[in-house]
């Protein structure tokens, strides 16, 4: 099954799942930093400008301040995420899920600069196209990957119906169609939800409308509503 | 086929991670696309060598490239959407079938619709569901909310990686030139005026790889969002995996009635052996029916119910607001123009010559600072302790007072009390009592006697008031020695008036 999500076993058999994310995403991301770093650097060196020589070296140091710490230091105390990130819902983590960690995060804003080569990040494009997990080499390196902040959507919009058992046990996956299928089924036409619904006669014993209250109480009550 | 081989994970995904889910297929896919992509494109990318090299313009054949995209983009379109449903195609296969969708589409795409942003969203319709242009039309009004929006930015991301992928290629090229050789021809050969004629190759060839990867990246994260939009509008993530709990309790109850049959019917037939028909959960799903072709003008009763369905208010048909509006409004004051004042060099003089300011100081303070440190650090100093440690004033003043007491101390204490040195006062009559005390008692005196000795001696005394005085005098001086507490004047005189200062 093709999909972009890597699954992780934890030793304590937790099984986390990691959204990794693509070469456009970041590249998003990556415009949104540079662009900030960019205009703030501009301001800045405007200003400093008007002090001649002196300011010329305190901008020096802005700049190197910029392109080299300013990675490490969102990374590592802003939980993973650049202005850039943040704004796209990415995150850097660990290859195993657990958040970023100083030594990790220098080392793969170090190897931007092979990333970077020829100046406008081919490599770095190249290889977050070619890995599975789209990573750059800095990732690579330093065992690191960026994977998507996922929002979760309220339960709350299952509606409301007395909670009743199905008549045979289910497997997870078929739970968690059940509801999905409540979560959504309102968005869809009338007669693609009872099309639905009655594909489930086996299970519920209805066809039409009275099928699919009894599939919405049966989400309700696997969402242990009472 | 059955739906264990869809090869995607259907799951509701946000526009992003569709697009990320694109590019997953197309890694998964990179064989047959890339093979039937370059076998069909390398013929024009010649024919856009010999077009520069016949009219000498090197933008031309740029734009030849670029204006045959639509044509290519229908091969990763074809194996994709072929791949979903785990019939990936190989190069021949998506070859064939590209060529069978005939002209489809094309016409528009290569004219009116070349410059549209959203063509890898509208794609996977126009190819792929057999609609006739009015139905296309609405049913894009519907599907297309969702995806606009990111089909447009997918576009012009996969522009911007056009460019870089092909200018990477381009600078590659003079890194691998030595440096000296490079200059020379850099400075000599006038490469600022003019564009070598000899670069206009590579610059084909570069624009063409880069397109190569970014065409087939864009159309496939189109394709990706029409499968995001359609599990989202059509639920069909839910309805997999209805049909596969369906199948499975179908299975089960079948499988059950068969059991009980055989166990009544031949005691020689086995369980294992109930026909299960394959896998269990087996689902027949095609691409015929995910990409359902309509026949023209045959299903009137399918025409009157998706126009029904069209005209849902839920499902972009036309709806009717009201709100409210001011019945006589304002006319909007004209805006007084104020000319606009340039700026000047020296509007900001003097700001940059007070942070001048500012920052000299600073320095100045900083140097002065650091002198300062470094003259306290200096090691021929280090070892001067007078300077280095300053004298804490000790809380225990050491006072000079004679050990032996005066035969008639008490005009001592008097003047050493009016003199201030009150603590000294206290201290002579404490030390003048214990040793009368002791004359008294014929009782040396201890070096290491304390006030508890004293006033122990005073108890032992036969004469009990000199006994109750000595010990008002101990306690006295004890006040005033740990406590601070020190006696009024007239306090004092009762305890000079009588034994043990005036002897009895």
């Amino acid at each position: 099954m093709l999909d972009t999500v890597r699954q992780i076993e934890t030793p304590e058999g937790v099984s986390l799942r990691l959204h990794a994310a693509g070469a456009t995403v970041r590249a998003h991301a990556w415009l949104i930093d540079f662009g900030l770093r960019a205009v703030a650097a501009c301001l800045l060196l405007a200003v400093l400008g008007m002090l001649g020589a002196a300011g010329a070296g305190i901008g020096m140091l802005v700049l190197f301040a910029a392109y080299w710490i300013y990675g490490v230091v969102c990374e590592v105390w802003m939980d993973g995420q650049t202005v850039g990130k943040r704004v796209m819902n990415l995150r850097v983590v660990n290859a195993d899920g657990t958040p970023v960690t100083l030594l990790p995060s220098v080392i793969r804003n170090l190897l931007r600069t092979v990333d970077g080569l020829p100046g406008i990040y081919g490599i770095g494009l190249v290889c977050c196209l070619i890995d599975p997990h789209s990573r750059r080499i800095g990732d690579i390196v330093a065992g690191t990957m960026v994977v998507h902040v996922l929002q979760r959507g309220a339960l709350a919009q299952v509606p409301n119906e007395a909670p009743e058992p199905p008549s045979t046990p289910l497997r997870l996956e078929e739970q968690e169609a059940l509801v999905a299928f409540a979560e959504r089924g309102r968005n869809l036409h009338e007669a693609r939800q009872r099309e639905l619904g009655d594909l489930l006669e086996p299970l519920t014993g209805r066809m039409g409308n009275a099928g699919l209250r009894k599939l919405l109480a049966h989400a309700n009550w696997l969402l242990g509503r009472t | 086929m059955e739906i264990e081989r869809i090869s995607v994970v259907l799951r509701v995904r946000s526009a992003r991670e569709s697009v990320d889910l694109g590019a997953a297929m197309l890694r998964r896919h990179a064989r047959p696309i890339f093979t039937a992509w370059f076998i069909a494109s390398l013929p024009f990318l010649a024919m856009a060598i010999a077009l520069e090299q016949w009219l000498g313009k090197p933008w031309l054949p740029l734009l030849f490239l670029w204006w045959l995209k639509p044509v290519f983009a229908r091969i990763p379109l074809y194996v994709v959407s072929r791949a979903v449903f785990a019939e990936a195609p190989d190069w021949r296969g998506a070859l064939r079938g590209t060529l069978a969708w005939g002209l489809k589409g094309l016409p528009a795409w290569l004219t009116i619709r070349r410059f549209d942003p959203r063509r890898c969203v509208l794609q996977p319709i126009v190819y792929l569901e057999g609609l006739d242009r009015g139905e296309r039309s609405r049913r894009w009004r519907v599907f297309g909310r969702g995806v606009e929006g990111p089909g447009t930015g997918l576009t012009l991301t996969c522009t911007m990686f056009e460019l870089v992928l092909a200018l990477s290629l381009l600078l590659f090229l003079p890194m691998f030139v030595p440096a000296e050789l490079w200059e020379s021809y850099w400075f000599n050969a006038g490469f600022l005026r003019a564009m070598p004629h000899w670069l206009s190759v590579p610059l084909i060839v570069a624009y063409y790889l880069g397109m190569s990867v970014a065409e087939p990246l864009c159309t496939t994260g189109g394709f990706a969002l029409y499968l995001g939009r359609r599990t989202e509008l059509e639920a069909w993530d839910v309805d997999l995996a209805f049909r596969r709990l369906r199948n499975r309790l179908l299975t089960t109850a079948t499988t059950a009635i068969l059991l009980i049959a055989t166990c009544f019917a031949t005691s020689t037939a086995h369980a294992a052996d109930a026909p299960r028909g394959g896998k269990p959960d087996a689902v027949k799903v095609s691409v015929e029916s995910a990409f359902p072709v309509p026949k023209p003008g045959a299903d009137q009763r399918m025409n009157d119910v998706s126009a029904k369905v069209l005209a849902d208010p839920l499902l972009g048909g036309k709806t009717r607001a009201w709100h409210w509006v001011p019945k006589h409004p304002r006319a909007p004051k004209p805006e007084e123009i104020t000319p606009e004042k340039s700026i000047e060099q020296g509007d900001f003089a003097g700001v940059g010559l007070a942070l001048k300011g500012l920052l000299l100081a600073l320095l100045v303070a900083a140097v002065a600072w650091l002198a300062w440190f470094a003259l306290r650090r200096w090691p021929s100093r280090r070892g001067d302790p007078a300077v280095a440690r300053t004298t804490v004033p000790s809380a225990v003043q050491e006072t000079a007072v004679e050990v032996a007491v005066p035969k008639g101390f008490g005009e001592q204490v008097h003047v050493l009390w009016r003199s201030g040195s009150r603590r000294e006062a206290l201290a002579l009559l404490y030390r003048g009592t214990v040793e009368r005390m002791a004359v008294r008692l014929d009782e040396p005196v201890h070096p290491d006697a304390t006030e508890a000795d004293a006033i122990a001696g005073a108890r032992r005394l036969d004469d009990d008031d000199a006994g109750r005085r000595a010990i008002r005098i101990v306690r006295t001086w004890q006040y005033a020695a740990y406590a601070d507490r020190y006696p009024s004047d007239e306090e004092l005189a009762v305890l000079l008036g009588g034994w043990p200062v005036e002897r009895a």
